[in-house]
């Protein structure tokens, strides 16, 4: 029974795909069994830097099949960015002669069951010859530090710069405020580890794989074996979550696409939590050294910064380990006015697991650096933070905006934002009741953040960033069949956000088709055109708007055909859930199974020259290619317990902007999902290294996901200010719940303490300790 | 009579009313032996140290985590998985609600929540509070929701058997 | 993170039981199978057999006298949570409560969080507080210890290798008072400290246990702060740091610092005194 709900876009349409998911149905890779599958478990490296010295499988079980690195060499995964100067450096398969973090892969046992193959991997004993390990940006860059490639003349993949023209002139004569404000180590962690499961059939490979990039995947893959792509296939079926973790291509994919040839049977691999942590990659870590300039009016006039992030030991594919650096570099400067900036980016190389993408990528924690510096400027300048925002905010009769990163603003609302925020959470009484509060003595405040979220960014965005594959489109392919039903296969990959709900609503309704009749597919790189997958918050826009033009070009072929067999004129028909009719004439139409069985069935009844196919390919490049942004404003009141330092998070609010929203359900979704990991960032989420270069942080016991009880709730509201450039005016949100939060939760604390003392809060995540030493820092100034 | 590491235990259970036998090892853990011997694939697996909630059902008439009990020991239980909430392939309305509030969204959490929130709604009455239910789904890790949804389909499901 | 291979047999008497383990020097006990499950999975413990104890009859209960409460080994945290208890012991319930979430304490077992010792767990300090005293089966008989003596330090206990903690017995009267505080990251969460009270009023005078948890390997009493309680004196100005460190010797993890610990410490102690005390917070 599906739900009887309406199929315009706008509408909180409950999500057709969740039966199988409520029903415990799903097509996790766990849950598929092949005959004859074998099960693989990886032997990982313990330590952060040596040189391998021996591997002795000898005591290996009989019948257990093992892999060591020597076996696969000249395999391996490459990511050269065309930056001038970057360093490469492939990442292998299994290690070979070296490992570089705790976790990289070295050996591959197959066994009969997954028990039996972590037994046999504790069988594989390797000889290890240690070298210093490089665990912080610092170590990686001093001038005697050990090269982790030896090949390259420096432990950075390479140097990034850029100044505006008018930098100088702009920050001559400021005043100015410095920190250095940092992020943690974390990452998506999603529910669902990684998990492949590959067969080599006649030839070809099909590797199922829990991945957000199928195509992209398949590129990796069959470049690192060395096979034309027409010989894998890859299939990402249901995939628990994802959040970036599952859009880098993996060593674990082709080992065990390699261990499926060479024996001749299925071979399955499912990540546990351990290895989670150990070898998916990591992401968020930080070190920016900033300062802002600005006036004694407090307009804000230039940005310096240098950027720090410690992208670990491999560049990962497809992104390269610029991804984060430059991204950040482009939007430190936020949804601010000035243009004078100046920015060193350096992305560097430890012997960390390697760094992907997370939920945001790089925008946390440049959300967090410019919103803590204009908070402090406030504070500086005795001005209310939200109007000293709005003082600096670029402006409607700004749009377009190139911002001081040469981003291109294509609109949005965020001045409004402020008003209606303001009106609806009764800022001014809510400012004057926690000042209330804590001339009583409690520790409460509020915070808050302003961003803009880039989104559908294309071919113009990815050539700057030297990307070796340029994320250009999003593909899409309808096809009709003889029934009348439709098929939308899509080249984006659907792992909690709904697209098998959202793109029906989207693009069917351009056919008039109600949602029972179109499905959704994606994933099978045989069944779905080359595309890249879904990550940046591009997937309703790119997939939706290549469905919407091939949905509008069976439409006209449709027309013709409708038109000429009802003898009507093509102005005069609709679609609608009826099929096609006449205006005007009821009874006067024919439905869509009627219209598709003649033009499959019945070619003879077809106009001259129509042909009986009805199936359209279409690609989406969403102009202008930079991107379309969505704006969002967040606010958070907090409480403090000063015997503890634990914070409670007592309310959140969202005032955001995502221009034409296909499913306001969804987009809450998304934007409270996004919210919850933020504020695992804020408060929680940390993996932390020792000296050694040993992750500490390997279970649930010690890194911390926020609970039902660490989430409050989310309150929302939307504004819309459609896309100027996108089909339908949509813009893409899934990211943005994650960028605010610590930047939020950071400048309540400092609110909340400002009865005490002035503190500056510039590290995330605040636990309790840290909350305390910020106490006693406010103390001290009393 | 103690079973050597290498042996087969064989294991009788009653899982979603059904009488259920199959061999295990002495060191099979329930959700392996759930989801490998017995076919029932709808409990996923998320951690195996009992913090995420995602293998979570009911033995005996209590919620557990699957995946901190060795098969062998519940032996001649009563168990009750996520496959046996829907009746003749209809969802419960405890499932509905979750559909209804968008209470999901990648759904591999999402066996866990609804066992925890079946024991909840049994051992309750009446329309439950925002707090009741953070708390009795405290246990249970969602990282895709903000959990925002899952109060609201937990709420919905105990209105609905009020009214 | 599958279990290492061992062999497993499931006694269904404490003699039973006792011959096992007496026999097998690598065999560990399973009760609810909360606390070693995880180090199974984990491949942290390697035993050479599992010893299922859950099926043994006579060990589940809470039994209720005048002076005492009887509590056998395998009744569970969730069976503490749902019995009727006087006020007297209110420290108990609650601390109980804080134990992982409802699906861990259906199974956890009080004997079982005893034995396993975590340094950071409730059920030791509170059965330190309470001065209760521990039973403990063998093939060469039974004995009792008290709590004072059984925590030994990190993960260990006065129970040697082939005994079987049964129960415990908490002693009660009717001018005891308890109270229980602890902070940890996350609801459920290990505590990075806690604390467990207890005073007993007989006429004029007065006994106290001031325990604290995660301060050290075992359960810690201060005796600075139950001195003042016996004594009357200002027990809330002896909550501080410097005067629960002589007592306990806190590291550094990564959920805290050794000064971090002893500052949340003292406030624990505070919050329980003052909930013992009846007053709210």
């Amino acid at each position: 029974m599906t739900p009887n709900q309406p199929r315009l876009v706008g509408a909180r349409v409950a999500r057709v795909e969740d039966p199988r998911f409520l029903k415990g149905e799903a097509r996790y890779i766990a849950n598929i069994v092949l005959a004859e599958m074998r099960h693989a478990r990886f032997v990982r490296s313990p330590l952060a830097h040596a040189r391998i010295t021996n591997v002795d499988t000898s005591d290996v079980p009989d019948g257990v099949a093992v892999f060591t690195g020597d076996d696969w060499a000249e395999h391996g995964i490459e990511c050269t960015s065309r930056y001038e100067g970057f360093q490469p450096a492939t990442m292998p398969i299994l290690a070979v002669g070296k490992v570089r973090y705790v976790g990289e892969p070295i050996a591959m046992v197959v066994a009969d069951d997954p028990y039996l193959a972590e037994d046999a991997a504790e069988a594989v004993m390797v000889d290890y010859d240690p070298l210093p390990a490089l665990t912080t940006v610092d170590d990686a860059l001093a001038d005697d530090a050990p090269l982790i490639h030896e090949h390259w003349d420096s432990n950075l993949y390479v140097p990034r710069a850029y100044a505006s023209p008018d930098y100088d002139e702009e920050t001559a004569d400021t005043l100015s405020i410095s920190a250095r404000l940092s992020h943690s180590r974390h990452s998506g962690v999603p529910m669902e580890g990684r998990a492949v499961l590959a067969e080599f059939t006649a030839g070809r490979f099909k590797v199922h794989t829990a991945t957000q990039i199928p195509h992209l995947i398949r590129t990796a893959v069959a470049t690192a074996i060395g096979l034309p792509e027409r010989d894998v296939q890859i299939v990402s079926p249901d995939v628990g979550g994802g959040f970036g973790v599952k859009a880098q291509a993996y060593p674990e994919e082709v080992a065990c696409a390699l261990a499926a040839r060479a024996l001749k049977v299925p071979v399955k691999w499912i990540e546990d939590r351990r290895e989670h942590f150990l070898a998916s990659h990591h992401s968020r870590e930080h070190t920016h050294q900033a300062s802002l300039h600005y006036t004694e009016d407090g307009t804000v006039r230039g940005l310096t910064a240098e950027l720090y992030v410690d992208m670990g030991a491999y560049s990962v594919f497809p992104w390269t380990s610029t991804m984060d650096t430059g991204m950040a570099m482009g939007i430190l400067p936020g949804p601010y006015r000035f243009t004078g900036y100046k920015v060193d980016g350096f992305p560097t190389c430890t012997n960390k697991t390697p760094y992907g993408a997370y939920r945001g990528v790089s925008r946390p924690a440049a959300c967090f650096t410019i919103e803590r510096l204009v908070d402090w400027m406030a504070r500086d300048r005795g001005l209310d933070r939200l109007e000293a925002r709005r003082k600096n905010l670029v402006r409607q009769e700004d749009y377009p905006w190139t911002n001081a990163g040469d981003l291109v603003y294509d609109g949005g609302s965020l001045s409004e934002s402020i008003d209606v925020m303001k009106e609806w959470i009764g800022y001014d009484e809510l400012v004057e009741s926690l000042r209330d509060d804590r001339k009583k003595g409690k520790l409460r405040g509020l915070g808050m953040a302003i961003f803009t979220e880039q989104s559908a960014h294309t071919t113009e965005e990815f050539k700057k960033r030297g990307v070796p594959i340029v994320f250009g489109y999003e593909t899409a392919t309808l096809r009709l069949d003889p029934t009348g039903h439709l098929t939308i296969a899509a080249s984006i990959h659907s792992h909690g956000q709904g697209l098998e709900t959202t793109l029906a609503q989207f693009a069917g309704e351009t056919l008039g088709l109600p949602m029972e009749r179109v499905k959704v597919v994606f994933g099978d790189t045989d069944q779905v055109s080359y595309g890249a997958g879904t990550f940046a918050s591009r997937s309703a826009v790119l997939a939706g708007g290549a469905a919407r033009i091939a949905a509008t070009e069976l439409r006209q072929k449709l027309t013709r055909i409708a038109a000429y067999l009802l003898e009507a004129s093509e102005a005069d028909l609709v679609f609608n859930e009826n099929g096609v009719e006449v205006v005007g004439s009821p009874g006067l139409g024919v439905s869509m199974a009627e219209l598709c069985r003649i033009t499959y069935q019945r070619p003879d009844l077809l106009p001259e020259g129509e042909l009986p196919t009805l199936e359209s390919t279409k690609t989406y490049d969403a102009a202008p290619g930079t991107g379309t942004y969505t704006n969002a404003l967040h606010m958070g009141v907090i409480e403090i317990d000063a015997g503890t330092g634990g914070i409670d998070l007592q309310k959140y609010w969202v005032v955001e902007d995502c221009g034409v929203m296909i499913n306001p359900l969804v987009v809450e979704g998304q934007i409270h999902g996004g919210v919850a990991q933020g504020i695992g960032s804020a408060l929680l989420e940390e993996m932390i290294y020792d000296e050694n270069g040993q992750l500490l942080t390997t279970t649930f016991m010690d890194y911390l996901l926020p609970t039902a009880q660490d989430v409050p709730f989310i309150a929302t509201r939307h504004l819309e200010t459609p896309s100027p450039s996108t089909e339908g005016g949509i813009k893409g949100m899934g990211e943005g719940g994650a960028i605010a939060p610590a930047a939020v939760v950071a400048g309540a604390v400092e609110d909340a303490l400002s009865e005490i003392g002035h503190v500056y809060v510039s590290r995330v995540p605040l636990t309790p300790e840290r909350v305390l030493g910020h106490i006693a820092d406010a103390r001290r100034q009393q | 009579m103690k079973s050597s590491p290498n042996s087969t235990i064989s294991v009788s259970v009653t899982v979603n009313g059904t009488n259920r036998s199959a061999d295990a090892s002495p060191r099979t853990l329930l959700s392996d032996f759930l989801r490998d011997r017995l076919g029932l694939k709808g409990t996923n697996v998320g951690c195996e140290h009992g913090y995420c909630g995602a293998c979570t059902v009911i033995v005996d008439g209590q919620t557990v985590r699957s995946c901190l009990i060795l098969a062998p020991s519940v032996d001649g239980s009563d168990i009750t998985t996520v496959e046996g909430l829907a009746s003749n392939g209809d969802l419960s309305p405890l499932q509905r609600a979750f559909q209804q509030a968008h209470g999901l969204q990648c759904g591999f959490c999402t066996p866990g929540f609804l066992m925890t929130a079946s024991e909840l709604l049994e051992n309750t009455h009446g329309t439950l509070s925002e707090e009741e239910i953070r708390s009795a789904i405290s246990g249970n890790i969602c990282r895709c929701t903000g959990y925002v949804h899952i109060v609201d389909a937990i709420r919905a499901a105990s209105e609905e058997r009020t009214s | 993170m599958k279990p290492p291979p061992f062999a497993y047999v499931r006694p269904t008497s404490l003699d039973e039981a006792a011959q096992e383990l007496q026999s097998d020097d690598g065999a560990m006990v399973l009760a609810g199978g909360q606390s070693l499950v995880p180090m199974l999975n984990l491949r942290i413990a390697r035993p050479t057999t599992v010893i299922d104890i859950s099926r043994i009859p006579g060990l589940r209960g809470i039994e209720t006298t005048p002076e005492r409460v009887k509590i056998g080994a395998l009744t569970t945290h969730s069976d503490i949570e749902a019995h009727d208890w006087p006020n007297s012991l209110s420290a108990l319930p609650e601390g109980t409560s804080h134990i992982g979430y409802p699906a861990i304490r259906h199974r956890g077992t009080f004997g079982g969080s005893l034995a396993h010792a975590d340094p950071a767990a409730e059920l030791p300090s509170l059965m330190v507080a309470l001065d209760a005293s521990i039973d403990l089966h063998s093939a060469n008989g039974l004995r009792s210890v008290a709590a004072d003596e059984f925590f030994t330090g990190y993960y260990s206990t006065a129970r040697s290798h082939d005994e079987l903690l049964t129960g415990v017995t908490v002693p009660v009267s009717p001018g005891l008072r308890t109270g229980f505080a602890e902070f940890s990251r996350r609801t459920g969460d290990f505590a990075i400290a806690l604390a467990a009270t207890a005073t007993w009023t007989d006429g004029g005078s007065v006994r106290a246990r001031v325990v604290v948890g995660g301060l050290d390997v075992r359960p810690r009493r201060i005796g600075a702060i139950e001195d003042a309680l016996v004594d009357g004196g200002n027990w809330r100005e002896a909550c501080t740091p410097e005067v629960l460190a002589p007592f306990t010797e806190p590291s550094d993890d990564i959920h805290g610092t050794a000064g971090y610990r002893l500052r949340l410490g003292a406030e624990m102690v505070r919050r329980a005194i003052t909930r013992m005390e009846g007053g709210g917070e």
